[in-house]
C-alpha cells in the first residue's frame, strides 16, 4: 500500500511536468490557432543551456534562470522567424503550413544542439537532495516533492496571471475573437508573442523538472517528452487549460504504476493507446470548452 | 472629430467602398443607410483600421490621420467600435468584457471599478449579471453590454454597426433613445449603421444612403421624415444611373469619379468575415 502511494506521487510529479507542457501547447494553441511543434524543443532548450552555464562556473542561483531566459528567448524567436509570417498579414495560411514550419525548426534545432554538444545523455547538472524523506511508513524521494512543489507553484502563479490580470483577459480576448480584442485597443501581436513566450517559460520548466527527475538530459529528450505533453493536450481538450492538468497529472500516475505493476516496456504503449481510445471514444476530448464555438 | 473625406477601401482584391465622403461632429449622430451588401460594414472597418485604404483621408478625434494605423492604436485614439453581431466576448465574464474594454486607456485597477460603476448607471440590467458568462445574457443586453464597453474607454467617436440587429421593437426604442442621451451627455461624434429607417429617423442628425460602395445621398434631420425621398434614394430609384438621387430635398452630391465596385465585392466580404 505505502509502494503504490509513492509510486502515485511519482506519477503525480512526472504528470504535473506533462501538465506544464501540454499548458504551453494549450496558450499558444489559443492565440495562434495552430499547432507550434516547435514548443517540444523548449524542454529541451533550459536543461542543455543550464548544463552549458554550469559548465563555465556559473551557480545554479544564477544558471537556472538564465537557463529559462534563454528557453523564453528561444521561444520568441522560433514564433518571430518561424510561425509569425504563416499567421499575419498576406501570408495568413491554413493549419497546415505553420505545423510543417514549426516541425522543420524542431528537427533543425536539436540536430544543430546534438551536433554541437554532442548527441550523448548528460546528467542533470545539480545536485540535488538524494536521501529518501522518510514520513511515518512512507518514503518520498526528495525530487518528486520538489517537482511537486515548483509545479503548484506555477499552475498558482498561472492561473493568477490568466484570471486576475489585464494581460490574461486581454489573452483569452485575443484567444476568442482577435478582431474585436483588436477593437478594444488591445495589441494582438503584443499578446500573442507575451503568450508564446509564457509558454515557453512552462516548457522551460518542465524540461528542468524532467532532467532532474531522471538525473539526465539529452538533446532529443525534447520530443520524447513533449509528444506526451501533445497527448495530454489532445486528451485534456485542446483549449482547456483545466483539462491539460487534470489529465496530465493522470497520465504521469497511470504511467508510473504501469511502469511498476506492469513493465517500463508498456509504459509509452499505454499512452498512445490511451489517446487512440480517447480520439475515438471522445474526440472532442474530456474537458473539451465551449470558447471555441465563438471562433469565425 | 471623425472625417472622412474620399475614402476607399479594400480586402485586397477590389475595392468594396469608394469615394466615401463623412463628416461627423461631436454630439452627433451620423447614420448610414443601405440595402445588404452596400458597404455600410465596411465602412465602419474601413474606419477602424481593419481594411486595406486604397484611397482618401480619415481623421479622428483631434485631427488624427487613421489611415494606415492598426485597430488597436485606432481604439487607444477613442474611437469605439461596437461591432455588427456585438462583439461579445463569451468566455469572458460580463464584467471581465468591460475591463476589456478600457484597455485603450491606461487605467488602474480602482479606475477602472469607477468607470465600470458609471457605465452600470447606464445600463442597471447588467449589475446583477456581472459575474455570469456574457454569453448567457439576452440579445438586448448583449448590445447593452457592447456599448458599455465601448464606453468604457471614454471614447470621443463611436462606431455602431446595426445595434437593433435580432431585437424586439421596444428594445429598439430603448436602444434609439439611449444613443441620444449618450451622445449628448458625452459630446460623442456617433456614426451608425441601420437598416432600421424608423430608428434612424428618432436618433439621426443627418443620414447617408449607401448604394454599392458609394454614397448616394445626404439627408438632414428635417429631411428624413420625408419616407418616400428616403425610400427612393434607398431603392435606388429616380435616376438611370442607379445611384439613387431622391425625388426631394437632396443638399449634398458625391459625384462618381470611378467605377462602381461591384456588388459583389462587398456581398462576399460580408460572407467571408
Amino acid at each position: 500500500m505505502e509502494f503504490a502511494v509513492q509510486q502515485i506521487i511519482s506519477g503525480l510529479a512526472l504528470g504535473g511536468s506533462y501538465a506544464l507542457v501540454a499548458l504551453g501547447f494549450v496558450l499558444t494553441f489559443g492565440v495562434l490557432n495552430i499547432l507550434n511543434i516547435a514548443h517540444v524543443q523548449t524542454i529541451m532548450i533550459a536543461p542543455m543551456a543550464l548544463a552549458l552555464l554550469t559548465a563555465a562556473g556559473i551557480p545554479a542561483i544564477v544558471a537556472v534562470p538564465l537557463g529559462l531566459l534563454a528557453t523564453v528567448l528561444f521561444g520568441a524567436l522560433v514564433f518571430l522567424i518561424g510561425l509569425k509570417p504563416f499567421v499575419t498579414g498576406r501570408g495568413r495560411a491554413t493549419y497546415l503550413a505553420p505545423f510543417i514550419a514549426s516541425f522543420g525548426i524542431s528537427l533543425l534545432v536539436e540536430n544543430l544542439v546534438a551536433t554541437l554538444l554532442g548527441s550523448d545523455p548528460r546528467s542533470f547538472p545539480i545536485t540535488l537532495p538524494n536521501d529518501l524523506w522518510h514520513i511515518g511508513d512512507f518514503e518520498i524521494v526528495p525530487t518528486d516533492m520538489i517537482a511537486l512543489g515548483v509545479v503548484a507553484l506555477t499552475l498558482v502563479i498561472l492561473a493568477m496571471v490568466v484570471n486576475r490580470t489585464n494581460f490574461g483577459r486581454a489573452m483569452r480576448a485575443v484567444a476568442e475573437n482577435p478582431d474585436v480584442a483588436a477593437a478594444q485597443g488591445i495589441s494582438v501581436a503584443q499578446t500573442v508573442l507575451i503568450t508564446v513566450m509564457s509558454a515557453s517559460l512552462l516548457g522551460g520548466i518542465s524540461g528542468l523538472l524532467f532532467a532532474a527527475e531522471s538525473f539526465s538530459e539529452a538533446p532529443f529528450m525534447g520530443l520524447d517528452y513533449g509528444l506526451k505533453g501533445l497527448v495530454v493536450m489532445i486528451l485534456g481538450g485542446v483549449t482547456s487549460p483545466i483539462g491539460a492538468v487534470v489529465t496530465g497529472l493522470g497520465l504521469g500516475v497511470v504511467e508510473s504504476l504501469t511502469e511498476t505493476y506492469v513493465s517500463s516496456v508498456f509504459r509509452d504503449v499505454i499512452t498512445f493507446a490511451l489517446l487512440f481510445a480517447a480520439l475515438i471514444l471522445r474526440p472532442q476530448g474530456m474537458f473539451a470548452g465551449s470558447s471555441r464555438e465563438a471562433r469565425p | 472629430m471623425l472625417a472622412l473625406e474620399g475614402v476607399s477601401a479594400s480586402h485586397g482584391n477590389g475595392d468594396v467602398i469608394g469615394g466615401i465622403s463623412i463628416d461627423v461632429a461631436p454630439g452627433e449622430v451620423g447614420v448610414i443607410l443601405g440595402p445588404n451588401g452596400a458597404g455600410k460594414t465596411s465602412t465602419l472597418r474601413a474606419i477602424m483600421g481593419y481594411l486595406q485604404i486604397t484611397g482618401g483621408i480619415i481623421r479622428g478625434p483631434d485631427g488624427a490621420m487613421l489611415r494606415g494605423m492598426p485597430p488597436h492604436r485606432i481604439a487607444r485614439l477613442g474611437v469605439a467600435y461596437v461591432p455588427e453581431g456585438r462583439g461579445i466576448l463569451n468566455s469572458l465574464t460580463v464584467r471581465e468584457n468591460l475591463q476589456v474594454g478600457a484597455s485603450a486607456r491606461r487605467l488602474t485597477g480602482a479606475q477602472t471599478a469607477n468607470r465600470i460603476d458609471t457605465v452600470l448607471g447606464t445600463f442597471p440590467a447588467l449589475r446583477e449579471r456581472l459575474g455570469h458568462s456574457a454569453g448567457l445574457l439576452s440579445g438586448g443586453q448583449q448590445q447593452m453590454l457592447a456599448i458599455g464597453r465601448a464606453l468604457m474607454a471614454s471614447p470621443r467617436v463611436l462606431l455602431l454597426d446595426e445595434p437593433s440587429l435580432g431585437l424586439a421593437p421596444l428594445v429598439r426604442r430603448e436602444i434609439s433613445e439611449l444613443l441620444l442621451s449618450i451622445k449628448s451627455a458625452r459630446n460623442l461624434a456617433v456614426l451608425l449603421v441601420e437598416q432600421d429607417i424608423r430608428l434612424a429617423q428618432r436618433c439621426a442628425d443627418f443620414a447617408y444612403v449607401l448604394r454599392r460602395g458609394r454614397l448616394s445621398a445626404r439627408f438632414d434631420r428635417s429631411e428624413l421624415a420625408d419616407r418616400n425621398a428616403l425610400r427612393d434614394a434607398y431603392l435606388g430609384h429616380g435616376s438611370a444611373t442607379g445611384d439613387g438621387k431622391p425625388s426631394s430635398g437632396s443638399t449634398s452630391w458625391h459625384t462618381t469619379a470611378m467605377p462602381p465596385p461591384g456588388r459583389f465585392a462587398a456581398t462576399a466580404n460580408k460572407i467571408g468575415r
